[in-house]
């Protein structure tokens, strides 16, 4: 019998293993199900007051004890310790603040519809009017996938995100330019429309994968090949760097459809379009090094002149990179991310030392690296179990955190007192 | 006349050994192997999501088959070929034409089954190696895939036109996983049997 199941588990993933990952939809109730576009924006200060930790006083078996409320750049996010999360928008009228969305469950196919509401007398008026109140009660409803939502869920402010934590630099970084097509994300890996989205989701920062095409042109693409899983099936197959850009710019669409951009493309987009304050180029080839450096130094020098606070990294993977940039001129002042030994980050003039999140916290050489310089940052990646999450946030000292789950490292440090 | 007589008797005893042990009948072959040459249209089944626009996907193509085939109904084999899946013709955005053509070299291992009188069914799996190339401006640009997982279906009818030739007709459907390519073709077969 076992044997029989081993069989049939063989020809199973024979047949099957090179299917691509299925996409999770947004839910949706309809075309004219959704109301928040009639309401009013809200303004900044009551956007803070609405950020905090809250209770979940109904829902909590689902959605557990707490959900952090946090603004981006294109809505809000709710955010729980499981991987699941709210990505919502929210307005008002009159007195009322509306919220609506959806829900997802970042390591599984789970998703529905939420409609939220904030009445005039539970906190409502005071965040409109952004005269501020602790007495927020957030009362509402979810579903599953395109089903009305019919499940009571009930959030209670507690307290307000600490100042501890407001004002600690800490960068939330996504992976692939915010999540990875593996999770099924709305939009593709490394493309302008993850930069965009992955907001959403609570990163502040991004990590990229530069390469170099056949003609010198600096791109954004994470595998050496051009495959079903990264992109649209298209005519062009084999090595992706062997293809000129224009070939590419042609011939190829991510897989749900965007360019692939170039290396400018994105770090332009990121300097004009986000709030993102991170920029990791986790170089893919030692040959686009000298391609891209002058690239970043014009990005950094855009972001100067529009007064960003953004930091742009070339990261330093291997040897054959480090080596590149060693021997590019002036390679001093090149703001880079060293993911090798100390030696190294010294020896490259890095900014950031990033070692890999299985080598542990490692509180004493990122003390060494922050005494280095007071400027130095260390970040980890690639974390994604919410337990490590916790257990790296709470135990480690890093500037910040690379994961696949940006909602739960979201979570983690948001809700730290 | 005494080494005639002990020459004679060594070459009584040599035949003897050689040709004693011998059955009375007639020795039947039960196994055999067949050598066969297919050749005939392919169709590429367009499942591209992008940069389709002018596509050509009917082209011919051959295939080359050892069997065994032992004196049971099911025999084994090797497979060989060359297909043609696409041409994608296309105007660039600096108005050059591209042109990009995909062909394919499976190398399958084969079970095919005898189901009734001259019909046959076979499937295989194997390597199959994936050649794009791309043209654009008076350059050619060749990169080369290899898919490990791919498999093929096939039924074929073989008619044995005498004791060592046959002719025959076969379809097959191939998928090369790596790019979820499939394609089916229709060949006309010839066949050698040794």
């Amino acid at each position: 019998m076992k044997i029989k199941t081993l069989y049939l588990a063989g020809i199973l993933l024979f047949l099957f293993g090179c299917n691509k990952d299925a996409l999770v939809p947004i839910p949706s109730a309809g075309p004219s199900s959704s109301f928040i576009t009639e309401t009013n924006p809200l303004g900044k200060p009551s956007k803070e007051i609405m950020e905090g930790v809250y209770q979940v006083t109904s829902g909590s078996d689902k959605f557990g004890e707490y959900m952090v409320v946090k603004w981006n750049p294109d809505g809000i996010l709710l955010t729980c310790k499981n991987g699941l999360h709210f990505i919502m928008k929210a307005g008002h009228l009159d007195s009322v603040v509306f919220v609506q969305g959806y829900w997802r469950d970042g390591y599984s196919d789970a998703t529905g519809l939420c409609n939220m509401y904030i009445s005039k007398s539970e906190g409502g008026a005071s965040i409109v009017s952004g005269a501020g109140t602790t007495n927020i009660l957030i009362r509402g409803a979810y579903g599953d996938n395109n089903n009305l939502p019919d499940q009571q869920l009930t959030l209670q402010y507690l307290r307000p995100i600490s100042d501890k934590i407001k004002n600690a630099n800490f960068y939330i970084l996504g992976h692939r330019a915010g999540g990875r097509n593996s999770d099924r994300l709305p939009v593709s890996e490394n493309s302008l429309a993850m930069v965009k989205f992955t907001q959403q989701l609570g990163t502040t920062g991004v990590e990229v994968d530069p390469r170099i095409s056949s003609d010198g042109v600096a791109f954004i693409y994470h595998d050496a090949d051009i495959n079903i899983r990264l992109t649209q099936k298209g005519p062009l197959a084999g090595d992706v760097s062997a293809y000129t850009w224009l070939q590419l710019s042609t011939f190829v669409r991510l897989i749900h459809g965007e360019k692939i951009p170039s290396v400018e493309e994105l770090l332009t987009y990121v300097v004009d379009s986000t709030e993102l304050r991170f920029v990791y180029l986790d170089m893919k080839s030692a040959e686009a090094v000298p391609v891209v450096i002058p690239i970043q130094q014009k990005a950094i020098q855009r972001a100067k002149e529009k007064g960003r606070d953004l930091l742009i990294v070339m990261g330093i993977p291997n040897t054959d990179v480090l080596n590149a940039l060693l021997a590019y001129p002036d390679y001093q002042n090149v703001p880079t991310l060293c993911e090798l030994s100390i030696d190294d980050f010294k020896q490259a003039n890095s900014v950031v030392w990033a070692p890999r999140w299985t080598l542990g916290t490692q509180n004493d050489l990122v003390q060494q690296v922050h005494d280095l310089n007071a400027k130095n940052l260390a970040v980890c990646w690639t974390i994604d179990s919410p337990g490590w999450i916790r257990d790296f946030l709470n135990q480690g000292h890093f500037d910040g955190l690379l994961t696949n789950y940006p909602y739960v490292v979201a979570y983690y440090h948001y809700i730290q007192e | 006349m005494g080494r005639k007589l002990f020459i004679t008797l060594v070459l009584v005893c040599f035949t003897l050994a050689v040709f004693s042990q011998q059955k009375d009948s007639v020795k039947v072959r039960l196994n055999h192997y067949t050598l066969t040459v297919g050749g005939g249209w392919t169709h590429f089944i367009n499942n591209l999501e992008y940069g389709d626009k002018n596509i050509q996907n009917n082209f011919a193509g051959v295939s080359f088959k050892f069997y065994w085939e032992p004196e049971y109904r099911v025999s084994l084999g090797l497979e060989s070929g060359y297909y043609h899946l696409f041409k994608v013709k296309y105007q660039a955005k600096d108005n050059s034409t591209a042109e990009i053509n995909r062909t394919v070299v499976p190398l399958l291992l084969l079970v095919r089954m005898r189901v009734v009188d001259n019909f046959y069914l076979g499937a295989g799996i194997g390597l199959a190696f994936i050649n794009n190339k791309a043209s654009s401006g008076g350059k050619e640009l060749i990169t080369k895939t290899t898919s490990m997982s791919n498999y093929e279906v096939s039924g074929a009818y073989i008619y044995p036109l005498n004791k060592y030739f046959l002719v025959g007709g076969e379809c097959k459907v191939f998928r090369f996983a790596n790019l979820n390519d499939w394609m089916y073709s229709i060949q006309a077969t010839f066949a050698v049997k040794f």
